[in-house]
């Protein structure tokens, strides 16, 4: 539901009695009655009327027609009263029988005609009282006694309408039970919401053959037909109005008023013939959205035309009507209402009305409160929760630094391509809209496989025909389906601003396989001419080369092996999934403006184009039991996106760790550790843990080392501690540690924020190390890490770290397309098979002065300047850390003298990673780590960071160097290797490093003197050096904005300025505060502040 | 490093080199490492190097290995000597693997049986490496990998052992199949292997797995009866080497799961794993091995309902304590 507030007030009548009156009798009938009234006339006493109680206060007994149906009271919480719906009631309360002993409620003796033979309709008014409901059921008319079939004879006769909790609060269902001598029948409604104090009508017809109506308030709220059947059968019960007749009792709490009984199906009309619907509006609007409206339905509820004039919205956001006209029987008419939205950010209530030719008003008043949101900075970097939430828990994201989480989920269950039903579309609307009332913006996640069903329909096929339960997505109908659930999304939901990203296929290639049908054959012939290879395990990681005859000795394949080739295209193209993405990507972009990923990307071997064509790629990884991980991850997406040359790399740290991994479970019979943490005590049978508060801070800067343009994080759960005690699950994500969620909040509020548009903008810096993942080796030695950072493909890249050095992941198509000038070194690890150009390509590097670090696999063509032979983990997370830090010493020693880097620490746990045109940023990192008291009782990782302190020496004589992080400038010292500086780093944390030619003398504030309301007014920031030469580097620069009441206004926030300047166009909403206005920057590297006022008028 | 420059300098400086100043020794050391890729150090120079001090930094006589087999055969005799002498283990490694393709078919296994000698493991595996790479393979290639299965170090007997048989695949738990690595599977149930009616051969003549004795058919009516979780010492067999386990069981129906792994709690101390005639894989990690738990995907091998073969090839180097020493069991996995 939408949290607009509806307000009642019609034609000028006030207040509920004037409700009441205009709303009596409005027409449920078939034939309109005149509003104000209650049943009258013929339809208080026609023919078809078989009895009629409104309960007057002069015979509250009576019939209203004058028939002899005169009713008792039974029970003595029963009574008449006058406080009715029109006067009259029956009132029954529990004050004085409570509970089921005694029988409530009017009787009537048995009497034929209310037995009709056909067709007939119970209807009434019922005002619930304040402790309705007094048990699961609540009987409003009775003439049938027992519920359901009963074998006995005379118990299936007559009917009986009753009230049904639904489970949830104020919600019931109305129940019929119609006898047809052998057999009753039970009908239900929907599920109905009723308040006690409200009146509502409800009402059940019977046409006589087998059609079943529920109404409430004249609104159909179900239907079904039973097969077969005719007219109830007859009983000889008397009748009971507000109890069950007998056995258990059963009362309504409350008053009826009006009970009529016709012989024949009455078709009721909605209570208001016209009606305004904002259900499919958005309540939420950035400031100075274009286009911006609400979505306004205007229906007619008769079957008649209607004549409307005009649609009223008065507010503060401006007053306007809209011209409508007449309205066919039944026929919505949806208006788009535009809205100002150059107010500043705030909640806005607007007032809609429906108003006749002549101004008359012809619906409810409506009031609906919008909310304008500041507008996104354009420089941030996005934090991403990749996970759903729902009510408090998507503004605890937004409160922790959150900018978007996943609004738009698909299950395995959705059908593809309109995966979600109309009502399920709304709701995903209201949710994305909600999200965006309290800042949050949303991302989708959608796959044609992630849908059980579509998947098991197009399956690939083995050599045999046998269907391999793996999505074909090679099959052009797939890819088409792929492409029209794009549109469904973009068609759906392209026009809501704050559904920015969406995912598409997250996880699907892990189960990927060759595949074999005719299709698939010819596909492969059409590409390369050539025939499917015999592939021995038909895997999609490729065949051993053991397993190959004649496979060459020194383990150099040219580039049309067979077998490579078939591999390769697989990859690329061949099964489908890259061009898959691709289809959807074009799908979406038809009807919307959505940034397009796809994850995890680097879960597929080293060849590009993972992903398709899609804006951003990303990868998720887990921090044990090393961080640096998430750097190689980063480092391999940042080649994969390169390769494709259109998608840019984003990165994701799990906040969940399996428990196996960190702190198993001990095996039967095993006495748990002594010094086990609290929270194994507490959940003994977790299966997932929260990453410990230094590892994510050590994540955070290493995943922001390599070129980024957004952050994500998975686990929701496992980050945010519960408000309220939970009911625990082991497979669910519960938060083991609340100090990762403070860690989290504080990361955003000192690092992502502040330096988050700095950091996104920076480019690369060229790298002189080059770190091969060879996808030949991959497929034909079963190499790669797959994008998970184990084994010793990934150990051999965290002991080049450790030894100071910075490689770039370079793929095969990397070498062939750029060569490998520029490098100095070249890692080889893990390429036990390489093809002859590739070989060449190495071997004129190394003649060159290039120097190979390869390890004991490597291809026997090449000979390594140095050999680093593999290290097989003991899963003792110190000594493991320890042995790849002495390879690391040894690496460093004998490349010593041939290699010097641009920048060194003294301390191997402080890493460093140059960013930047000319390498002129400087991440540093804090990698020192031990045992903690959270997982460390198991030794399979060092969760808590350690303080860290390192010389720094960087090859940049003469440069002034300022830690971005402490906005401070640094002591330096000239040295003959370079610009010397100590570095002191808390545990888990870094620093971004930037050297200025020239020191940062002042941050110079200019712009208007005055600048009206509903105008712009355009501001310079520029950061100088002491001759006022601007500073030509990205800055980070923090602006606060004023207004004349000091409060701060929308475009306050984290910026930079670019070579030294940030131009700031400020626009001032024309119902901001006039007055003194003030802008304060902050500059990020030297801390200077400058202020100015302005004044707005 | 100053006598390294001293002797560096003598050596190589000559031409147009000589006439470059000497900003310092470290840079010095950088351009001469050019100048030998370059060819532009001289025959002397390069000769020099082969009996220069082990103070020359080993990438300079890497570096110049690699120049020198550029000159091919006539390259041979110098390089046999940097293989056979040099101080540094990766530049013999080095002049072993450049030398090797200029050797005639002949020559190579003399050779080859020569530098095995060698004290440096790596030395050794590019000695292996390289005679199994001989086609075909002569008879003392042959035998210096026979050889080499024994030895002690396990990078070497590995290499050997790949070279000698085709049964390489590492064992890999089902929980690494790449569509639950991102899954917590959790073992749903148990089914141990009994520790007793196992059938045991040993195999020092190494020849079971050319005589199928991993077939499923095989008959091991006249194998010794012994049992598991002990070592097989305890079963009275006092040696070591290469002997095999078979064990034919009975499953039940299949259980609800995902997948299933065969997990074995240690065996001492390398392993090969055979199910119903299928190579699952082998744990063969050296003597460390002994005590490591570790699990095989049973890839739908397993016969529910039905008879199964096990068959398990165990080495042990040299030691008092063999053997499948400790429980197996089938685990089935379910994905949460």
């Amino acid at each position: 539901m939408k949290s607009f507030t509806v307000f009642k007030k019609l034609a000028g009548i006030a207040g509920i009695a004037g409700l009441v009156s205009l709303l009596a009798g409005a027409a449920f009938a078939v034939e309109e009655v005149a509003p104000g009234q209650p049943y009258s006339g013929d339809a208080a006493s026609g023919e078809n009327v078989v009895a009629l109680w409104q309960f007057p206060p002069d015979g509250p007994a009576l019939e209203s027609s004058g028939k002899p149906f005169r009713l008792e009271i039974r029970g003595r919480d029963t009574r008449f009263t006058d406080e009715g719906r029109f006067g009259g009631a029956l009132e029954i309360t529990h004050e004085r029988e409570p509970g089921r002993e005694a029988g409530q409620g009017a009787m009537l003796a048995h009497q034929p005609e209310l037995s009709p033979p056909g067709a007939f309709t119970l209807e009434m008014w019922i005002q619930p009282g304040d402790l309705f409901p007094a048990g699961p059921v609540s009987v409003l008319l009775d003439k049938k006694y027992l519920f359901g079939t009963d074998s006995r004879p005379g118990m299936n006769r007559d009917y009986l309408l009753m009230l049904r909790a639904a489970g949830r609060e104020h919600r019931f269902y109305l129940e019929a039970e119609l006898g047809f001598g052998d057999e009753t029948e039970s009908i239900r409604s929907e599920a109905i919401s009723l308040d006690p104090g409200n009146w509502a009508h409800v009402a059940f017809t019977y046409n006589g053959a087998g059609e079943c109506l529920f109404y409430l308030n004249g609104e159909k709220v179900g239907e079904k037909h039973l097969e077969g059947r005719e007219g109830v059968h007859p009983g000889t019960r008397g009748l009971v109005i507000g109890d069950r007749a007998g056995s258990l009792f059963s009362r309504f709490v409350g008053k009826i008023s009006e009970v009529r009984i016709c012989s024949e199906a009455v078709a009721f009309v909605p209570l208001q013939s016209v009606a305004l619907d904002l259900e499919h509006s958005r309540t939420a609007f950035y400031k100075k959205e274009e286009g911006a409206a609400l979505e306004v339905e205007v229906k007619n509820r008769r079957t008649t035309p209607a004549a409307i004039g005009k649609l009223r919205v008065t507010g503060a956001t401006g007053d306007r009507e809209i011209p409508i006209g007449t309205l066919e029987g039944g026929e919505t008419r949806t208006l788009k209402v535009p809205l100002d939205t150059s107010l500043k950010p705030g909640s806005y209530r607007l007032d809609l009305e429906l108003l006749g030719e002549r101004e008359t008003l012809l619906s409810e008043q409506t009031s609906l409160d919008v909310k304008i949101l500041p507008r996104p900075r354009p420089d941030e970097l996005p934090v991403i929760m990749w996970g759903h939430a729902r009510g408090r828990n998507v503004e605890r994201l937004k409160e922790l630094g959150f900018t978007h989480f996943i609004g738009l989920w698909q299950g395995a269950a959705s059908p593809v391509p309109a995966f979600l039903n109309p009502r399920e579309v709304q709701s995903v609307r209201d949710d994305i809209d909600k999200a965006l009332s309290v800042g949050m913006r949303s991302v989708g996640r959608i796959s044609i496989g992630h849908a059980r069903k579509y998947v098991e329909n197009h399956q690939r096929e083995g050599r045999n025909g046998e269907g391999l339960k793996s999505l074909n997505t090679a099959l052009p109908e797939v890819q088409e389906t792929a492409k029209e659930l794009g549109r469904f999304v973009g068609r759906e939901f392209g026009d809501m601003p704050s559904l920015e990203g969406i995912l598409v296929d997250t996880e699907v290639r892990d189960h990927t396989r060759p595949s074999f049908s005719p299709g698939d054959r010819e596909a492969y012939r059409k590409a390369t001419g050539a025939e499917i290879p015999s592939l021995g395990a038909d895997s999609a990681r490729g065949v051993h080369y053991r397993q190959i005859p004649g496979f060459p000795a020194r383990r150099v394949v040219g580039e049309d092996h067979p077998v490579l080739q078939y591999y390769r295209w697989f990859w690329k193209e061949g099964d489908g999934w890259n061009p898959t993405h691709s289809e959807t990507a074009r799908g979406l972009r038809e009807k919307g403006k959505f940034w397009i990923w796809h994850d995890p990307a680097v879960r597929a071997p080293s060849v590009y184009g993972s992903g398709g064509e899609v804006d951003f790629i990303s990868q998720w990884t887990y921090s044990y039991p090393d961080p640096l991980k998430i750097e190689l991850a980063g480092n391999d997406l940042l080649t994969m996106a390169q390769g494709s040359g259109s998608a840019s790399p984003m990165n994701m740290t799990q906040v969940i760790w399996y428990r196996s991994q960190v702190a198993p479970i001990p095996r039967p019979g095993v006495p748990p550790l002594k010094n086990r943490a609290p929270w194994e005590n507490e959940q003994p049978e977790a299966r997932f843990v929260t990453i410990s508060p230094d590892h994510l801070g050590e994540s955070l800067w290493l995943k922001l080392t390599e070129p980024v343009k957004g952050i994500m994080y998975h686990g929701i759960g496992s980050l945010l501690m519960p408000e309220e005690k939970i009911e625990y699950r082991p497979g669910s994500y519960v938060a083991t540690t609340p100090d990762t969620e403070k860690r989290f909040r504080q990361l955003i509020e000192t690092v992502v924020i502040p330096l988050g548009p700095v950091i996104k903008a920076l480019p690369e810096a060229s790298r002189r190390v080059a770190y091969l993942q060879s996808f030949t080796s991959q497929m034909f030695a079963g190499r790669g890490t797959y994008g998970w950072g184990n084994g010793w493909g990934a150990d051999a890249y965290l002991i080049a770290r450790y030894a100071g050095l910075e490689p770039k992941i370079v793929y095969e198509e990397t070498i062939h397309r750029d060569g490998l000038e520029g490098f100095n070194i070249l890692f080889l690890m893990h390429c036990d098979v390489l093809t002859s150009p590739i070989v060449a390509q190495i071997q004129a590097f190394q003649d060159r002065g290039g120097m190979i670090i390869g390890d004991e696999f490597l291809c026997p063509a090449i000979q390594p300047d140095i050999l680093l032979p593999a290290y097989r983990r003991k899963s003792v997370a110190d000594e493991d850390k320890a042995a790849l830090m002495q390879l690391a010493r040894h690496l460093h020693d004998e490349l010593h003298p041939f290699f010097e880097p641009r920048v060194v620490s003294s301390n191997p746990d402080v890493l460093l990673k140059q960013r930047g045109e000319n390498g002129e940023y400087l991440f540093v990192v804090n990698d020192s780590r031990t045992y903690g008291d959270y997982v460390g009782a198991h030794r399979l990782v060092m969760e808590k960071g350690t303080p860290a302190s390192a010389r720094v020496t960087w090859r940049r004589n003469g440069s002034a160097v300022y830690n971005l992080s402490t906005s401070k400038m640094l002591n330096t010292a000239e040295t003959p290797s370079g610009l010397a500086f100590d570095l002191d780093l808390g545990p888990g944390d870094g620093a971004l490093l930037v050297a200025l030619d020239k020191p940062i003398g002042k941050v110079l504030l200019s712009g208007p003197e005055k600048v009206h309301r509903g105008e712009s007014g355009a501001f310079e920031i520029k950061v100088v050096d002491a001759a006022g030469g601007p500073i030509p580097r990205l800055l980070p620069l923090k602006v606060a904005i004023r207004d004349a009441r000091g409060e701060e206004a929308e475009q306050s926030g984290a910026y930079k300025a670019d070579n030294g300047v940030l131009k700031l166009q400020l626009d001032v909403a024309s119902n901001d505060t006039a007055g003194d206005w003030e802008i304060v920057v902050t500059e990020g590297a030297s801390g200077q502040i400058s202020r100015a006022t302005f004044q707005v008028n | 490093m100053r006598l390294t420059f001293a002797v560096l300098g003598a050596l190589l400086i000559a031409g147009p080199l000589s006439a470059h100043p000497l900003p310092n020794a470290e840079e010095e050391l950088r351009r001469q490492r050019l100048a030998i890729l370059q060819g532009q150090a001289s025959d002397e120079a390069l000769e020099a190097l082969r009996s220069a001090p082990s103070s020359v930094p080993p990438l300079i006589r890497r570096a110049a290995v690699r120049t020198i087999a550029r000159k091919g055969k006539e390259a041979i005799p110098l390089l046999k000597d940097f293989a056979l002498k040099d101080p540094d283990a990766l530049t013999r490694r080095t002049a072993i693997r450049l030398l090797v393709p200029l050797l005639s078919e002949s020559e190579k296994a003399p050779f080859l049986t020569a530098v095995y000698r060698d004290e440096d493991e790596q030395v050794r595996t590019a000695a292996l490496e390289e005679a199994a790479a001989m086609t075909p393979r002569p008879e003392d290639a042959e035998r210096l990998l026979k050889e080499g299965q024994h030895d002690p170090s396990t990078l070497v007997s590995q290499t050997a052992l790949q070279a000698l048989w085709t049964f390489n695949e590492e064992v890999q738990s089902a929980r690494l199949r790449p569509e639950f690595r991102d899954h917590q599977l959790e073992v749903v149930a148990s089914i141990p292997l009994a520790e007793t009616q196992w059938r045991f051969q040993t195999d020092p003549r190494e020849v079971g797995h050319l005589e199928d004795w991993m077939g499923e058919d095989l008959d091991d009516s006249d194998w010794h009866r012994i049992g598991i979780a002990k070592p097989w010492q305890d079963f009275g067999h006092q040696y070591s080497g290469v002997a095999w386990y078979r064990y034919r069981f009975e499953l039940p129906q299949q259980p609800a799961g995902d997948a299933a792994d065969l997990a074995f709690q240690a065996v001492d101390e390398s392993a090969w794993v055979w199910l119903n005639g299928h190579f699952l894989g082998g744990h063969d990690i050296g003597p460390e091995g002994y005590n490591t738990p570790f699990a095989t995907d049973t890839q739908a091998r397993l016969k529910w309902g039905e008879e199964n073969v096990l068959v398990v090839r165990v080495r042990k180097r040299s030691g008092a304590h063999a053997g499948i020493w400790k429980p197996v069991q089938i685990e089935i996995l379910k994905k949460n």
